[in-house]
């Protein structure tokens, strides 16, 4: 038996549902002027009962509700395609330092001069990361980034009146930000099966090869964690027919520092800096997804990009004319992208190397103990170690004992690990993606393939207990399917009894 | 340095150099980049990439003190136009350090994630007890590109093509909400108004297109901001939105949520969709990012099928009634149903809203009021002062809230921000027009000393 | 091995009656004495056929003379008639053939026929595997053959894995109506084997936003101006033209020209008169059949003029996620080997699915 973690378990009422009249937690400043008045017809009107509690009550439940949550720190989260690598502490200690929290981003370039220097820096550090020769840090997540790459193909072939080009391709495997984000620039998008072995089906990518096609869009490693050994070639068919290559950079963690994206034959890259340069998840955000272009794409690049002339950066918005415009009120999440330099200057090109390395060698590591489990199958990839991630499926656990993959993630939380990415890549029936960073410690992972070990012999000895879990988290399972019928989405629609 | 003392990264590797001997070997490899083995090798570097680095921590510390200090934060700023400095209190700052809320990422798992979906449903909750609204999505990368989402959906729901945009607006905003349409063949109409919006030509427009076939009409939704990004509070606002309702448009507002705290509800005047930024509730302006975009609407099953961002709602646990929370509608995203999502976004700012949730908890109904009533203080009184000296025009619109437009007259902007910041001053934001003119915001970090000490300079610079 | 093999003479007449089954066997007898060559003997020659290499020894126990249908292939296959058909035969007479195969402890079970033979069969031999060879007009029920072609690997490879499961008979008249109840269901045991189909489950897309989005993408591209189309029949078809404000027969197949609807349930003795530029087809929900069940009407002459370039397949995208493959079933090995390939599938308002069809 595996020593099993219990959560907190505070019964923690809702905030608006705490504290007492008159009680304040932050007063702000006052200041010592006359009062003025506001035009009668816009003073409100309607109650305000926003919580009100003092700055101690406040803290303890903030408190208490942050010991009901499994993050990086608290312990193992091998959470496919996301990366879930350790956030260095003196990257946040830094990311406040006045100077950059307190800046506004449109003051005159004299007075940022600190801000344009991280853009400036971060910038060339990634172009010679990924051997592109531009980039732009303003997109602020993943699926933005995505969008900024797919409007620049656009442009590109609109710029030389090849307008025919409507249609992106992207394989099944892809996740769902890909096809939603060609859609959102206006591309149709057409899904192409993987082979067997679960890389691009070659004769299906030659199918539908025309003069309509605007461009490939890939991830590679893609989402099996498996790096695609024919991508070379992908990259010139898609070229030969007048298409662009756009890599997701989800997976960079398993080449970063070993490959650059460009060599591949890819024109366009988005990168994940919450991700492989860990910047923290934050609950869900905020991420970075600066993009990475070759040169005969970098005058669609949103603008301004940080320049250096002589000792002095400036905002360059030489392109303004050919870009596609911007997708940021202001240029992106600094705050990630300043956290994001930091770590790759922490760890330098060997650094980076390291890390992508064990990153591979603990995914590996833990893959070679994963497929030994009875119950769980590794689909793909049989003769080829996995990169920084691998896909396990539990259809043979499911068709035997009834546990299904959502069930072995819910078993998981009670030994403090959080589960692994459930159903996705879509191509994998009962899929686990599991990806345990070169953060984790050998312990860490032999705990992760005991916990697979003892859940899958559970299922077959007491496939309920599994089917009941999690039992020691902070909640049981939950009503969702009530929930989606009747979304009760804020406190304001309780209230209203909107669903009465 | 020897080559070992460089290896400041070990830090960061959960194994040291010997048990990666020892696991290669175990799973039957020599070295780490066996590993690589299938991947063509030409593709692989040989040497590391050359970049800078590997650095200490106390060289990063240091480096990046100097790189930070090379920013002038501590210029009196009236720049905001969208963001605003705001003081940030220490309790707020001190809990949005817990390893265990900023080390997590989305809520997959709800069993074990119960805080981070409280605190969500939370900030959902209190952001619709200020705006009225009763769905809040947690949540959209900043204002503008809520703006290009609410266009996109606005145009979604209507099945039309166009999206009435009522000028002034700040240029970034615009430039994303264009970015967000007009490559996907939607259009965006600007109506220019005098500081406010120019409800007249707006009606007009409308009520030109109403006239056309329905499977014709073009104007899916109206966007205004509240106060307008010149400052100003409109009038009649009820009235004008009744009457684009008549004609079957939808109307999202952009609003400034501290404001709020006196001002009437979008809900009050019946807005459809409510936009604004989050980043004013609690976060530092940060060079621009991170932001919170927030999108708010009243319940309605089919629009809240369109609506982009994640949202969080309570349920309870099965087989009991203690409550719980989970992220719910999830086929709207496009990691479950794909070919129906709304939005591609998938990573957002939770972790800005969770920050925004706490601190509307900490400010509670009166310190939000104070917090917005001292804004309108400091700027009505700054307003006057400026109009006090020769050459300038102070406020050019009114009625104002929180900011305004100031006429600097002749001085060019050059010259004005060359003066201004030599004299530790970042005098606001420069506007297009044909004279000296721009937006100045204030802050709670503005006292009354800080307010006379500018008027001194710009008195001093006019006179030049 | 012991097989036994029977065939519903007058399976797949309901194509010719204009309905979408054969229940009303009165009229179907009526249809084959006035000069109709029942359509199963051709599936059954070729289906026979290709056991010319088969590489084990089977007894079978048929209903009718085998080697009469396999002389056109020059072989021969030992056999026994234990049961004859009477002329007119209706479902009792499957029902006294299959008692007699359980008699004979046959090991499997091979029926022609439609859903309305699966049933008699398996209500009949319960506890016998079976396997049918689609013949009929409905065929949603499990244990049918993807296409009469793999009958050599299955027989090559017996004795297959078998599970019980319910088989359904609709209810002809509701069908025609657009709703899918079933009339009775009855227990069989099948072969679990990727070479015979499950059973059709419906796909009520709760959400009817999805229709309305392959709807809006037809529009957009114009997808129905100029040209001349037939519509498949199906309920995916039935909900996005509704959407496109154009009436749409359920189970029928529809003729369009220019964006207008020409002529609705075509007859098939019509069609080649007609000048056809597209086909749109949707597949039949977990099974995976572009041409060979529910849209039986279109013949293999018509399907080689059109072609798959001119073939569109529109599915659901919970129907499309369940298909890994799409066949074409159309009674003509030659035909059907000129659809193979990969098909783009349009699911939504912007995505199509590239499959592979067998
Ligand atoms: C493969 C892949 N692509 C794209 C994304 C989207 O990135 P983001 O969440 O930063 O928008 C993800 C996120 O999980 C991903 O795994």
């Amino acid at each position: 038996m595996i020593h099993k973690r219990t959560q907190a378990k505070w019964e923690e009422p809702l905030i608006l549902n705490k504290g007492g009249a008159g009680r304040r937690a932050y007063i702000p400043e006052s200041v010592n002027l006359p009062k003025e008045t506001i035009p009668d017809e816009w003073i409100r009107k309607s109650p305000l009962e926003l919580p009100q509690v003092s700055e101690l009550e406040l803290v303890r439940h903030v408190v208490r509700l942050s010991q009901m949550i499994h993050g990086v720190d608290v312990g193992p989260y091998p959470l496919g395609s996301c990366t879930m690598k350790y956030n260095p502490k003196i990257n946040e200690r830094i990311a406040r330092f006045p100077g950059f929290a307190d800046m506004h981003p449109q003051a005159p370039e004299q007075s940022i001069q600190g801000t344009l220097e991280v853009f400036f820096w971060l910038q060339e550090t990634l172009k010679k990361l990924t051997g592109f020769d531009a980039v732009t840090i303003q997109p602020p997540g993943g699926a933005s980034g995505e969008f900024t790459g797919v409007l620049v193909i656009k442009a590109y072939h609109e710029a030389r009146n090849d307008t025919k080009r409507d249609t992106i391709i992207i394989p099944d495997s892809a996740h769902g930000t890909n096809p939603a984000s060609a859609a959102m620039a206006g591309f149709k998008v057409i899904e192409i099966p993987s082979t067997e072995d679960g890389y691009v089906d070659l004769e299906a990518l030659k199918s539908v090869l025309t003069e309509n096609i605007a461009g490939f869009m890939i991830t590679n490693p893609n989402t099996l964690g498996l790096f695609e050994p024919n991508i070379q070639e992908i990259c010139k068919m898609v070229h030969d027919v007048g298409g662009l290559n756009y890599l997701d950079g989800a997976n960079f963690n398993g080449i970063v520092g070993v490959i650059k994206p460009a060599k591949m034959g890819f024109d366009v890259m988005h990168m994940n800096l919450h991700k492989t340069f860990t910047g923290p998840h934050g609950g869900g955000g905020p991420g970075s997804g600066p993009v990475a272009v070759s040169e005969k794409l970098r005058k669609y690049l949103p603008v301004p990009i940080a320049a250096k002339k002589d000792q002095t950066f400036y905002w360059d918005f030489s392109n303004k004319k050919t870009s596609i415009g911007k997708v940021h009120g202001y240029n992106g999440n600094f705050g990630i992208a300043l956290r994001a330099l930091l770590y790759i200057l922490r760890n330098g090109g060997p650094g980076l190397r390291k890390t992508c390395e064990t990153a591979v060698l603990n995914a590996n590591y833990l893959l070679h103990h994963v497929r030994q489990i009875n119950g769980l199958t590794i689909p793909k990839g049989k003769n080829v170690p996995c990169k920084h991630e691998f896909v396990a499926s539990a259809s043979k656990l499911l068709k035997e004992t009834g546990v299904s993959t959502n069930d072995i993630a819910k078993a998981m939380l009670d030994y403090g690990v959080h589960s692994p990415t459930v159903y996705f890549p879509l191509i994998i029936k009962e899929a686990l993606m599991i990806e345990p960073t070169e953060s984790e410690s050998k312990q860490s992972l032999d705990l992760i393939a005991d916990v697979f070990k003892e859940i899958t012999k559970l299922a077959y000895s007491d496939p309920d207990s599994v089917k009941n879990s999690p039992h020691l988290t902070s909640t049981g399972r939950l009503d969702e399917v009530t929930l989606a019928k009747k979304p009760v989405l804020s406190q304001l629609i309780e209230k209203k009894d909107i669903f009465s | 340095m020897s080559p070992n003392s460089k290896n400041y990264f070990q830090s960061y590797l959960g194994i040291g150099p010997e048990e990666e001997a020892e696991m290669l070997n175990s799973i039957g490899y020599n070295s780490t980049i066996d590993l690589f083995s299938d991947v063509p090798q030409n593709l692989i570097e040989r040497t590391p990439i050359n970049i800078d680095g590997p650095y200490s921590e106390f060289e990063l510390n240091s480096i990046f003190k100097k790189i930070s200090q090379k920013n002038f934060n501590d210029h009196l700023s009236f720049l905001g136009g969208g963001v605003r400095d705001l003081y940030i209190p220490a309790f707020l700052e001190e809990l949005m350090r817990r390893g265990e809320i900023y080390t997590a990422y989305t809520s997959y798992q709800p069993e074990i994630a119960q805080g981070m979906l409280q605190l969500i449903y939370e900030y959902e909750s209190q952001v619709a007890e200020l705006t009225g609204m009763d769905v809040i999505s947690a949540s959209l990368y900043d204002w503008a590109t809520a703006l290009g989402e609410s266009a996109r959906m606005m145009m979604r729901i209507m099945k039309r093509r166009s999206i009435l945009v009522a000028n002034p607006i700040s240029p970034e905003r615009l430039e994303v909400l264009r970015t967000y349409t007009e490559h996907s063949g939607f259009n965006i109409v600007l109506v220019d108004g005098e500081g406010t919006i120019n409800q007249n030509d707006i009606l007009i427009i409308i009520e030109e297109d109403s006239r056309k076939d329905k499977k014709e009409r073009e104007i899916a939704g109206v966007y205004f901001e509240i106060p307008t990004f010149h400052g100003v509070l409109p009038s009649q606002v009820d009235e004008f939105i009744d009457e684009i309702h008549k004609y079957d448009v939808l109307v999202t507002v952009g609003i400034d949520l501290i404001s709020l705290g006196i001002l009437r509800t979008p809900a009050e005047y019946n807005a459809d969709f409510m936009i604004g930024e989050g980043q004013i509730l609690g976060s530092g302006v940060s060079n621009g990012g991170p932001l919170l975009g927030i999108l708010g609407t009243k319940y309605n099953r089919k629009w809240i099928q369109n609506f982009p961002g994640r949202l969080v709602g309570k349920t309870t646990e099965l087989g009991s009634d203690l409550p719980g929370y989970c992220i719910t509608l999830s086929t709207r995203e496009q990691h479950i149903r794909r070919e129906k999502a709304t939005s591609n976004i998938c990573s957002n700012q939770t972790l800005m809203a969770v920050n925004a949730g706490i601190f509307l908890a900490g400010l509670g109904p009166k310190g939000i009021r104070d917090l917005a009533s001292g804004l309108v203080d400091r700027a009505h009184y700054l307003a006057k002062e400026l109009n006090k000296l020769e050459g300038i025009r102070s406020p050019v619109f009114e009625p104002f809230l929180f900011d305004f437009v100031v006429d600097f007259g002749s001085i060019s902007h050059e010259k004005l921000e060359e003066q201004c910041i030599s004299q530790g001053i970042l005098p606001g934001l420069k506007i297009e027009g044909t004279s000296c003119l721009r937006l100045i915001s204030v802050s709670d970090k503005h006292r009354k000393e800080e307010l006379d000490y500018f008027v001194n300079v710009i008195s001093e610079v006019s006179k030049l | 091995m012991k097989v036994g093999l029977i065939c519903n003479p007058i399976a797949g007449v309901g194509i010719f009656l204009g309905t979408k089954g054969t229940d009303n066997v009165q009229l179907a007898w009526e249809k084959i004495s006035e000069g109709l060559d029942p359509p199963v003997y051709k599936i059954i020659n070729r289906t026979l056929c290709q056991l010319k290499s088969l590489k084990r020894p089977i007894q079978f126990f048929t209903t009718f003379n085998i080697n009469k249908v396999l002389q056109s292939c020059n072989f021969s296959l030992p056999f026994e008639v234990c049961y004859s058909m009477p002329n007119h035969s209706t479902s009792q007479n499957t029902i006294e053939a299959v008692q007699i195969f359980v008699e004979k402890k046959v090991d499997l079970i091979i029926f022609f026929g439609g859903d309305g033979t699966a049933s008699d069969v398996a209500k009949t031999a319960p506890y016998i595997p079976i396997i049918g060879i689609p013949s009929g007009v409905k065929i949603f029920s499990a244990g049918f053959l993807h296409t009469p072609d793999d009958l050599l690997q299955i027989l090559q490879n017996w004795p297959l894995p078998v599970k019980k499961e319910l088989l359904v008979d609709l209810d002809e008249k509701l069908y025609e109506k657009g709703k899918i109840v079933p009339k009775y269901t009855v227990e069989a045991t099948l072969p679990v084997n990727p070479r015979i189909q499950l059973g059709k489950i419906s796909y009520g897309e709760s959400d009817e936003l999805v229709y309305e989005r392959i709807a809006e993408r037809i529009n957009e591209d114009k997808m129905l101006s100029n040209k001349s189309i037939l519509v498949g029949a199906g309920s995916t078809f039935y909900k996005i033209f509704e959407f496109l404000n154009l009436e749409k027969t359920l189970l029928g197949i529809d003729y369009y020209v220019n964006g207008e609807l020409r002529i609705k349930d075509l007859d098939p003795s019509k069609f080649d008169n007609l000048e056809i530029d597209e086909l749109w087809v949707t597949p039949i929900g977990r099974q995976g059949h572009l041409i060979g069940r529910g849209n039986r009407q279109i013949s293999p002459e018509i399907l080689k003029k059109i072609g798959l370039k001119n073939l569109k397949v529109f599915s659901t995208p919970e129907k499309s996620k369940d298909l890994e493959k799409l066949y074409i079933d159309t009674q003509d090995s030659e035909v059907d080997l000129l659809f193979k390939g990969f098909v783009q599938v349009i699911i939504g308002y912007y995505e199509s699915v590239l499959k592979k069809v067998e």
